[in-house]
């Protein structure tokens, strides 16, 4: 953007926004009443209704609409790179502190607990920073953020790949950063053009002024949109399992039986089995510790038996979307008991998918560069050629010589 | 067979007298022409650069060298014999060899580490070779010299640091880019520093020049010569973002570029850096560039420093340099050792034996009453005292054709038997 | 004892030795310039590393599975390869001066495997997986090129105020640098003479306890290191700020640019780790995601460089900004890499001391 653009939108800004300070004074003033009441709500009845999103999407609306009274434009700052890259050295800060600070059931056994100012501590979400409703606040803004700047870019993207330039000047060939004109006495230099480059491998596209352009790998521009929207799944994965799934620990003691909250299922403990092996240090055994454990299960939907598995720790049993892992085991007075971790994620497939994409994107962007090279019959009467790439330069030249060889060669 | 190098350099004559005996090919060759037919010379090569003109001979007697060719030199160079006598330089036997591996390590050059040099003695010796004015010695004193110059040139890091202020300069530039190929420079002020400095960046594979000049017409003149486009001088700062080097070498008294323009450019080019090169006294440049974000400000005292550093540089791998020229000295005079040994107790033997033979008949002749069989004994008496005498020189002799620094017992013998005058004058048929 | 292992053991001490003499040999060479050093230096270098070779090699079949399981393993395999990297570059490119800094760490991260050695055992049973040596090797080659952004990026900055003629800031940089090493070193050399009593659980996870004599153990090792390392810092800083030594260091550009493609090849391949890492937490736990501390640190440094890749290229930054993000991304990624193990618990901490 030059200069006088970013001036004349920042003129425009203040105008447009000067007169409309009061609808973002009225919004914030409700939203601050409702989150302060939500908020009273939420902290006593803390067991009862998890408020911690709703809490954190008012937070995050109580900014913007500051942000607006302050006369700029929220959506000029949900574009914006600045915010993003913010957004991403705050959670790192945030993240950071949080694993300093003792958090989820751990602070129980640290001294934070006789803090006098504990209780504010705990509420400002220190110690459980990953679900705090400003740590959650700032994953929505971002995520908002990232939305915003995937609408913008995506149709730029997509006209990019499907109706990309291919009618272009003489000056615009020659000033790409490959470029060579070629001596053109006979009448089929152009058509000898294109089959040179579809022997490499090249896609032609004829443009309507005379002009052509060859290009290769023409889906990997996409791969930064792969790569970003790759987030979004991960994140509505995330969304969904935190509301539709669970977690639950459960203990079984040998040859007992454990019902799985919420469900019908019933899991019986065949037997827990371990193997250990001795710590040595300067050759004296010092202790002993596990190297497989493993739990041997049967599962029963509704009373009948559906499945039966000897778990281990990389090897969990898994029925109807439920997953049943060897987390832990402690030993009792009667023997072992087998601590099981049983879960339900339904959003997973979505996280897969995004791990997915995110691997697609950089596949792409690693291993196929966006080669385009652009020609047509210059005024000059020479075959004007130019081609650039948006990654490995050096192999590109290589290529688009070869390919100047083979035209001066084959005239 | 007698080494001698005589010459004038860049240390012992003023440059117009240089300048009237640096001698064309055909000079050259006349000159060896002459030297050979007309004195006891039997191979030359002839050295002519801009800064030395030096002649390499064999000689068949020592006395010969240095007077003949001061002679021959004065009359090609059309020059007073006693002006060149008062410059000339005269080196013998081994200090020739040192002298010329010296030159060819471009220790003797005036900019010390100078690549030119070498290249300048192959051709001298290619000349001299096809014009068949060398033999065995020569041959190999050369061919062992270039071999000398290039392995001080791999060993040593002697022409690696610039030591001009334009060669330096572009050095600089290098360590930003490291690839100039492609990039564009711009030139306020057209004078003889910048564009020497130009050519030097052009050199290099800068492909775009920018001239600006207070009067356009000297600007148009020099960007034609650069292929280059003339740029308005008030106007300069408008094009000041294309401009990845900038040269400035104008006579303003005060700054032409200031910081906060540079910043401007700066901004406009995205932090791509520039390297500003100002060469002019006063400074066409604000020395606050400097501070500029991704901008590099060289004044002609920076440049004079890096300059001063790298000659530094040099004279430390001159040290390396002089260790190598001392082992191949050695090892060359090994080699002539080995050439000489046999062929000088070869005369050693043969003017004993001649005088032998001429005692012997003297004193025969002057005592005639001697039977056959006492005149026999007496040349046995005479052939024994020979051979003693002889016996250790020639083993000596013999061991140290093998030796480090034998060819000095040869050059010792020859010189106290006085077998010079008698050597082998027909070196040159073969 | 075992043959094997105390074979293994005077094996990595060879190897360790020889990279400590081919640093002092780099290092020589890079202020003499005398290629007989260099020459020896990388005699030396391959010799130390075909030993290495083999003590890895031994590891592996007397613990039956990849050297990557503890401190020790996954710190001699980080050494073995970036010698190896860096033998191969310096095959074919011409990058001997840069092994004045490689070498030299190469060797402290061998010593430093030598300081947490334990002989072979078998896998605690949530590392018995074949995702170990996928994630394991895709993290420890995005810590490697992160290194490398590192090293270029600091190169960049001297070289940078050498051509500004900056020379105070030469010695700055330098005095920085070296005082933060000496600070790493010292708090790790405090926290071993400290000796924190350590508390286990059934897992295997362990806690430690710092008391107040220890944390002023810790913080005297802190200081002590910060001191010699500054002081060493100005000496090598001084020796650096002359006009001539901007020749002995790459280009601008090229410092630049390796640094860049560095993060930019570093950063896919750290995404890489972290979704293995995931897809392998939800094999073994059920969860992907758990802000276990490796994960959160993987996590931290994963947005620095992803904030480094848009400064660049949404916001075209290059140049020095670019070159100090790099060398400060290298304290989160050394954090994530040892940081976490040294100094927080988690998953996984699984040293069985």
């Amino acid at each position: 953007m030059s200069a006088d653009k970013a001036a004349a939108i920042k003129k425009t800004d203040s105008k447009g926004s000067s007169g409309s300070i009061f609808i973002p004074a009225v919004l914030a003033l409700v939203l601050i009443v409702l989150n302060v009441v939500l908020s009273i709500a939420y902290y006593n009845n803390q067991d009862v209704y998890d408020l911690r999103w709703v809490l954190a999407i008012l937070d995050l609306s109580i900014i913007l609409s500051f942000y607006a009274m302050a006369g700029k434009r929220v959506s000029h700052l949900l574009v914006s790179m600045k915010l993003a890259l913010t957004l991403l050295l705050v959670l790192a800060i945030l993240s950071i502190i949080g694993t300093i600070l003792p958090q989820g059931e751990k602070v129980i056994n640290s001294g934070w607990i006789d803090n006098p100012l504990y209780n504010f501590y705990r509420h400002l979400g220190l110690f459980d920073m990953y679900h705090s409703r400003w740590f959650l606040a700032l994953l929505f803004l971002l995520a908002f953020n990232l939305i915003v700047c995937i609408y913008n870019r995506l149709p730029t993207a997509v006209k990019h790949v499907m109706r990309p330039r291919i009618d272009v000047k003489d000056i615009f060939i020659t000033s790409q950063p490959l470029s060579a004109e070629i001596d053109a006495p006979g009448g089929n230099t152009m058509s000898l053009a294109r089959e040179v480059l579809s022997d490499h491998h090249y896609r032609i596209r004829e443009g309507n002024t005379g002009s052509v352009m060859a290009e290769k790998g023409r889906f990997a521009g996409l791969y930064s949109l792969s790569f970003h929207l790759s987030f979004l799944l991960i994140g509505l994965g995330a969304i969904i399992i935190s509301f539709t799934g669970f977690e639950e620990r459960l203990e079984i003691p040998d040859g007992a039986t454990a019902s799985v909250p919420g469900t019908e299922l019933q899991v019986t403990n065949h037997g827990f089995q371990m193997e250990t092996v001795e710590v040595r240090e300067n050759d004296r055994v010092v202790g002993y510790r596990p190297s497989v454990y493993s739990s041997d299960l049967e599962l029963f939907d509704n009373g009948e038996s559906v499945a039966r598995k000897t778990i281990t720790v990389n090897d969990p049993l898994r029925y109807g979307g439920i997953n049943f892992h060897q987390a832990s085991y402690y030993r009792t007075g009667r023997g072992y008991v087998t601590v099981l971790s049983v879960n339900k994620s339904p959003g997973k497939s979505l996280i897969y998918l995004g791990f997915g994409a995110m691997m697609g994107g950089i596949v792409l962007g690693l291993y196929f560069p966006h080669r385009r090279i652009w020609f047509k019959m210059g005024e000059s009467g020479k075959l004007l050629v130019g081609g650039r790439t948006n990654r490995a330069k050096m192999s590109f030249q290589q290529d688009f010589d070869n390919i100047i060889t083979e035209l001066r060669s084959s005239k | 067979m007698h080494l001698a190098v005589l010459g004038i350099n860049h240390k012992s004559a003023p440059v117009e007298l240089r300048e009237k005996v640096s001698l064309d090919h055909e000079r050259c060759g006349q000159l060896s022409e002459h030297l050979l037919d007309e004195t006891a010379i039997t191979e030359v090569v002839p050295l002519s650069t801009c800064n030395r003109t030096e002649i390499y001979v064999v000689s068949s007697r020592p006395e010969v060298g240095r007077r003949e060719i001061v002679v021959s030199l004065a009359r090609a160079a059309r020059v007073g014999q006693s002006d060149l006598e008062d410059c000339i330089y005269f080196h013998e036997g081994a200090e020739t060899v040192d002298h010329l591996y010296r030159v060819v390590a471009s220790l003797d050059s005036m900019v010390m580490g100078e690549a030119q040099i070498l290249g300048q003695v192959k051709e001298a010796y290619r000349t001299a070779h096809r014009q068949q004015t060398t033999s065995v010695l020569l041959n190999r004193l050369f061919r062992h010299a270039l071999e000398v110059g290039k392995r001080v040139r791999t060993d040593t890091r002697i022409g690696e640091n610039p030591v001009s202020v334009s060669s330096v300069a572009v050095d600089m530039v290098k360590k930003v880019y490291d690839d100039l190929e492609g990039r564009t420079a711009m030139l306020l002020g057209a004078g003889t520093m910048s564009e020497l400095t130009a050519t030097h960046l052009a050199s290099h594979g800068v492909s775009r020049f920018l001239v600006s000049n207070r009067t356009l017409g000297r600007a148009e003149e020099l960007a034609e010569k650069f292929d280059g486009e003339p740029v308005p001088f008030d106007d300069l700062v408008t094009y000041l973002p294309r401009a990845d080097i900038v040269i400035s070498s104008t006579g303003a008294p005060h700054y032409v570029l200031r910081r906060g323009e540079v910043e401007r450019a700066m901004r406009q080019r995205h932090n791509k850096p520039i390297f500003f090169i100002d060469i002019a006294v006063p400074r066409d440049i604000d020395p606050g560039v400097n501070s500029v974000y991704n901008a590099f400000l060289y004044d002609i005292d920076d440049l004079n420093e890096v300059a001063a550093a790298n000659a530094a540089e040099r004279g430390k791998e001159a040290r390396k340099a002089e260790k190598i020229i001392r082992e191949e000295v050695d090892s060359f005079g090994e080699w002539v050792a080995g050439l000489d040994a046999i062929p000088t107790i070869a005369a050693l033997r043969e003017q004993a034996e001649t005088i032998k033979e001429e005692e012997l008949g003297k004193a025969l002749r002057k005592i005639d009453s001697l039977s056959e069989k006492e005149v026999n004994r007496v040349e046995t008496m005479a052939s024994a005292i020979v051979n003693k005498i002889l016996h250790s020189p020639t083993v000596e002799l013999k061991k140290a054709a093998n030796e480090r620094g034998g060819y000095m017992y040869v050059e010792s013998i020859r010189r106290l038997f006085g077998l010079n005058g008698t050597g082998k004058g027909g070196r040159r048929k073969d | 004892m075992d043959p094997l292992i105390k074979l293994e053991e005077i094996l990595f001490i060879v190897a360790v030795v020889s990279y400590l003499v081919s640093s002092f040999l780099y290092i020589w060479y890079l202020i003499t310039r005398s290629d007989r050093a260099v020459k020896l230096g990388t005699i030396i270098l391959v010799l130390g590393l075909a030993a290495h070779t083999i003590a890895l090699m031994l590891r592996w079949v007397s613990s039956g599975h990849a050297p990557m399981a503890n401190l020790y393993e996954s710190l001699s395999l980080f050494g073995w390869g970036i010698v190896l990297f860096f033998l191969i570059a310096q095959h074919f490119y011409p990058v001997k001066v840069a092994g004045s800094l490689v070498v030299p760490t190469a060797f402290l991260i061998t010593s430093v495997a030598g300081v947490f050695y334990e002989g072979p055992q078998p896998l605690v049973p949530a590392l018995q997986s074949y995702w170990l040596w996928i994630h394991v090797t895709i993290a420890m080659l995005s810590y490697g090129l992160f290194a490398l952004a590192f090293g270029a990026g600091f190169f960049y900055i001297v070289q940078e105020y050498l051509l500004k003629k900056q020379y105070q800031n030469v010695v700055a940089a330098f005095v920085i640098l070296l005082a933060a090493l000496g600070i790493v070193l010292g708090l790790w050399a405090g926290s071993v003479w400290a000796e924190p009593a350590k508390v286990a659980d059934e897992l295997g996870r362990i806690d430690k306890i710092y008391t107040g004599e220890d944390t002023a153990k810790i913080l005297g090792g802190a200081g002590f290191g910060l001191l010699i390392g500054a002081i060493l810092g100005f000496v090598a800083g001084k020796g650096a700020s002359r006009p001539g030594f901007s020749k002995r260091l790459p280009s601008l550009d090229v410092l630049d640019e390796v640094s860049y493609r560095a993060i930019a090849f570093g950063f896919p391949l750290l995404t890489i780790g972290i979704i293995t890492g995931a897809i392998w937490a939800d094999q073994a736990w059920g969860r992907w995601w758990g802000w276990d501390p490796k994960e959160t640190w993987s996590f931290i440094t994963w947005l620095y460089y992803g904030a480094y890749l848009h400064t660049r290229l949404t916001m075209g930054w290059r140049g020095k900004h670019s070159a100090i993000l790099a060398v400060i991304g290298l304290v989160a990624v050394m954090f994530t890499y040892l940081g976490v193990n040294l100094l927080l618990s988690g998953l996984h901490s699984y040293t069985p001391t």
